[in-house]
């Protein structure tokens, strides 16, 4: 399995990992990158099964690279992951195609749900 | 032997993400007050030495308007000082969000309304902080001024020690023309604390 992981922060990209490969374990192929258009770029390269995406990011924010993500793909599988956690960026990110929308701190509970439904849809 | 009063990239990094998370959790809850979207920013982590301090705001800050700054105590392990710095328009524009009417708008309810934003914003920013790196803090009442000029930050508490580490991160309602920034300030024995701190949760990663 393919994954992108976005976020400025290098510490916001480990605990993202560390986290999926709790879950995973070591069996996925992990790509980062550090902003928005970094994302889309590696997005395009790589067409990984699932992009986890900051929201808050210099260069290319998360909206729009979410945006830019679902224009190229628009079946792909945008997971936000974002301390922006006011109801209306919720609603936008959701209303941009995004898959599902993880609140940092990240919850184990809820990563594990979303890849589990995205696993579902997989088979 | 001096303590090491400096961060490094990754620490700066952490405390970047933590008080990210700690300032979207606190900036959600006035966004359900307000019933408005605001756009966040990336925090802006600094370390400087404190005789720096007023030239660091006279750069941060546009004093050409008429701004109000509220300042708050932080006193506990994590010790230092608070300040949100908003300009009267964006404070007025706030007081009508609230529900105030225009001839009800003077500068005791708008100094109101900033001590509450105060309160809500930095409070809860700290207290997320301080949790997350292990520690407890209670906070002094808000005081308020008006600010034409740096100079006339004359108490402020933090100019006691060497160095601070500044954290400011920006409030920004761009449909309701509002924009503040909340700056924290924290003194040379907090910096060494957070530095362990932050070892500590990057040695975990």
């Amino acid at each position: 399995m393919k994954i992108l992981v976005t976020d400025d922060s290098k510490m916001a990209r480990k605990m993202v990992i560390k986290t999926l490969t709790e879950i995973l374990g070591d069996d996925v192929e992990i790509h980062e990158a550090q902003n928005g258009q970094e994302a889309l770029d590696l997005y395009k390269q790589i067409s990984p099964n699932i992009a986890f995406l900051d929201l808050t990011m210099p260069i290319m924010d998360g909206f729009e690279a979410l945006e830019k993500i679902k224009e190229f793909d628009s079946n792909a599988k945008v997971v936000i992951i974002s301390a922006d956690i006011q109801k209306l960026s919720m609603d936008k990110a959701l209303q941009l195609g995004a898959f599902n929308f993880i609140k940092k701190p990240i919850d184990l509970e809820k990563m594990q749900q979303i890849l589990n439904k995205i696993n579902e849809l997989d088979k | 032997m001096k303590p090491d009063i400096t961060l490094t990239e990754d620490e700066k990094d952490c405390l970047q993400e933590l008080m990210n998370v700690a300032y979207g959790s606190a900036t959600a809850a006035i966004t359900e007050i307000l019933h408005a979207f605001a756009k966040l920013s990336i925090p802006k982590i600094q370390i400087i030495n404190s005789s720096e301090l007023k030239t660091y705001l006279s750069n941060e800050l546009n004093l050409e308007v008429e701004h109000l700054v509220s300042l708050q105590q932080i006193n506990g392990t994590l010790c230092g000082e608070n300040m949100f710095v908003i300009d009267k328009q964006s404070a007025k524009n706030i007081a009508y969000k609230f529900g105030l009417e225009e001839d009800e708008v003077n500068d005791e309810e708008i100094a109101d309304v900033v001590l509450e934003i105060t309160n809500i914003l930095s409070s809860s920013t700290i207290s997320k902080l301080a949790e997350d790196i292990d520690t407890n803090v209670s906070f002094s009442a808000p005081t308020i001024k008006t600010l034409t000029s740096v100079d006339q930050l004359k108490n402020l508490f933090i100019s006691k020690y060497q160095k601070v580490i500044t954290i400011s991160t920006e409030l920004k309602f761009e449909d309701l023309d509002i924009h503040g920034e909340l700056f924290i300030f924290t003194t040379d024995n907090s910096i060494v604390y957070i530095k362990e701190k932050l070892n500590k949760i990057l040695d975990e990663l």
